[in-house]
């Protein structure tokens, strides 16, 4: 696949990162470089392979169905740049119509 | 004599004994760390007051003859990026620069109950993105054998604070080889458990399916004992199962007739050849000691650095969107809107390296990339991991060199991005696969930098695969060796 600018900027988009002109010419070399080591994935023959045990089939246990105390409030508020007694506050997040 | 150059067992073994007290031993610890840290950089946070209170209970404890654990009162470093409450958890990033965790992860509830002394958190490369711990917002960290050459990483801080005997014990994590390659690269041992056999619940995510809590220490027994103490119940991470009978039951049995293999590939191609030398030099130890070694192929091993990149990255990029301003970290001064205040924030929060993984990573699960890169990485990762279940029918262990070069310089702007990914190319297939990993100290290069030899077994049998370093460490000297600038 080719990588351009225009890869970067959607990228980047999606990822919620901004970058200047020289961050996007190094992340577009970067990238190039990447995709085409990540490219021999490609070569990779798994037909008639069997596994074992997937570890994408990993089980997990599970926790007792029981309520139990959580963190407080305070102490989560607490860690947040900006916050009042009982929310995090963000700017405004609905445009006026 | 320094009492920090005693193992984590003989120092319980003289508190025991009433020769030596906690709060001598954390007095001694803060010495050195005041003393050679500021060559170092191994510390971001020190603990001198919580430190010292705990350990005058210690003290009382053991004056009373009630240790909590065989480990009471020995000082221990944590690396950063495991949540401490009420103490500054960075991740070696600006973005959580000022973070304070509200809760402590579950190793750090298991070393409290341990009666062990928490004395600081340890450098890192940010959010354990990178291999020679200078991606930290904090700065690099300096390998204590050559002060212009890398720690290793991500957990370089803790590799170093125990190679300098500065503390005895250290935690770090391991995601791609982060504990075992530091280690390596600082002359001391670094264990990665088998996936699932330590708690999570704590550890600041990257890529949460590979990352595991592991433990850095001067000899293979101080870990195996610290490893019983982390890997502790806990109901908070759904992927904990534990280990059934711990890490230590097998540390005297005999290793005699067991067979050792070796992956050819692992040894073509890019091994320096100092590190090739020392690595047959223990290949001719094991022999010594009665193992049978075996040379195999497994034409899967070069897909493994592709694939575990892929899948790592397209972690982190999601595991990381939780950094966004809000809820903590870091929030950008001036914006415009929620968009711009979350986008400014994360673009001056993270460093180039978390950037670009985020970007790699966000790239690959893309509706139009998801099957052709990640889907298949999955697939793939099942497979190699079924290959190594494969190779463990036909081997008790298989042996490798833990990397394929001694620490390089600091300093020097990597710009070849698949040469620095190709540096774990012999730890990530641990993690890929799920498998009990561990590092020790083999040799030694012409310019003094510690070499280092890894040895890896089944999943959950994470006791076999120590008793084999315990039995190298019996019969080699190389993990005795100090850092001239740490004596």
């Amino acid at each position: 696949m080719k990588i351009t600018e225009e890869t970067v900027d959607r990228i980047s988009t999606l990822a919620k990162l901004s970058f200047d002109v020289k961050e996007k010419d190094e992340l577009i070399i970067g990238l190039k470089g990447m995709m085409g080591f990540v490219t021999a994935l490609e070569n990779y023959d798994l037909v008639g392979k069997t596994t074992t045990e997937p570890l994408s089939n990993f089980t997990c246990p599970l926790a007792e169905d029981k309520a139990s105390p959580s963190l407080e409030r305070e102490k989560v508020l607490s860690s947040a740049p900006m916050c009042d007694d009982t929310c995090f506050i963000v700017p405004k997040t609905v445009e006026e119509g | 004599m320094d009492i920090l150059n005693f193992s984590a067992i003989e120092l319980s073994a003289l508190i025991d004994k009433k020769e030596l007290l906690p709060s001598e031993i954390v007095t001694e610890t803060f010495r050195k760390i005041d003393t050679l840290d500021n060559k170092y950089n191994s510390f971001i946070t020190m603990l001198h007051d919580s430190a010292m209170t705990e350990a005058k209970k210690s003290d009382a404890r053991a004056i009373s003859g009630k240790r909590l654990s065989v480990f009471d009162g020995i000082p221990i470093a944590v690396k950063d990026n495991i949540c401490t409450e009420g103490i500054k958890t960075t991740c070696g990033s600006r973005m959580l620069a000022d973070y304070i965790p509200p809760y402590d992860a579950t190793v750090i509830t298991h070393l409290k109950n341990a009666g062990m002394i928490m004395v600081g958190k340890t450098n890192m490369d940010e959010f354990g993105m990178g291999s020679c711990s200078d991606t930290s917002y904090f700065g690099a960290v300096h390998n204590p054998f050559d002060l212009n050459k890398s720690a290793g990483g991500s957990s370089g801080g803790s590799a170093v604070a125990v190679a300098s005997r500065m503390v005895p014990l250290a935690l770090g994590s391991d995601t791609g080889g982060s504990v075992r390659q530091p280690a390596s690269m600082c002359g001391v041992c670094g264990i990665k458990s088998t996936y699932g056999a330590v708690s999570r619940y704590g550890l600041v995510a990257y890529a949460s399916s590979f990352d595991q809590i592991g433990v850095i220490s001067n000899n293979i027994t101080d870990g195996a004992e610290l490893m019983n103490i982390i890997s502790g119940n806990d109901t908070l991470d759904s992927t904990y199962v534990g280990l059934k009978d711990g890490f230590t039951h097998s540390l005297s049995l005999p290793i005699k007739d067991k067979v050792i293999g070796i992956p050819k590939e692992y040894l073509d191609g890019n091994i320096d050849g100092e590190v090739n030398e020392a690595f047959l030099n223990a290949v001719s130890v094991m022999k010594q000691l009665g193992c049978r070694v075996e040379y195999f192929s497994l034409d899967a091993l070069k897909y493994v650095v592709p694939c575990y990149y892929i899948i790592s990255n397209a972690e982190a990029s999601t595991n990381l969107s939780r950094f966004d301003g809000v809820k903590y970290g870091y929030r950008a001064a001036d914006f415009t809107d929620v968009n711009d205040m979350m986008v400014k924030s994360r673009s001056d929060g993270f460093g180039a390296e978390v950037k670009k993984r985020i970007m790699l990573g966000t790239f690959a699960i893309t509706s139009e990339n998801y099957e052709k890169y990640y889907k298949k990485a999955m697939e793939i990762r099942d497979d190699l991991s079924s290959s190594f279940d494969r190779l463990f029918d036909r081997y008790d262990a298989v042996m490798c060199p833990t990397s394929p070069t001694a620490a390089g310089p600091l300093g020097v702007k990597e710009t070849d991005n698949i040469r620095m990914y190709l540096s774990d190319i012999y730890t990530v297939s641990a993690n890929i696969a799920g498998l009990p990993a561990l590092s020790v100290p083999c040799g030694f290069t012409g310019e003094g930098l510690p070499i280092g030899v890894q040895f890896m077994g089944r999943r959950f049998c994470d006791a076999k695969v120590i008793s084999f370093a315990a039995e190298y460490q019996r019969a080699t000297d190389c993990h005795k060796w100090l850092p001239k600038g740490a004596i």
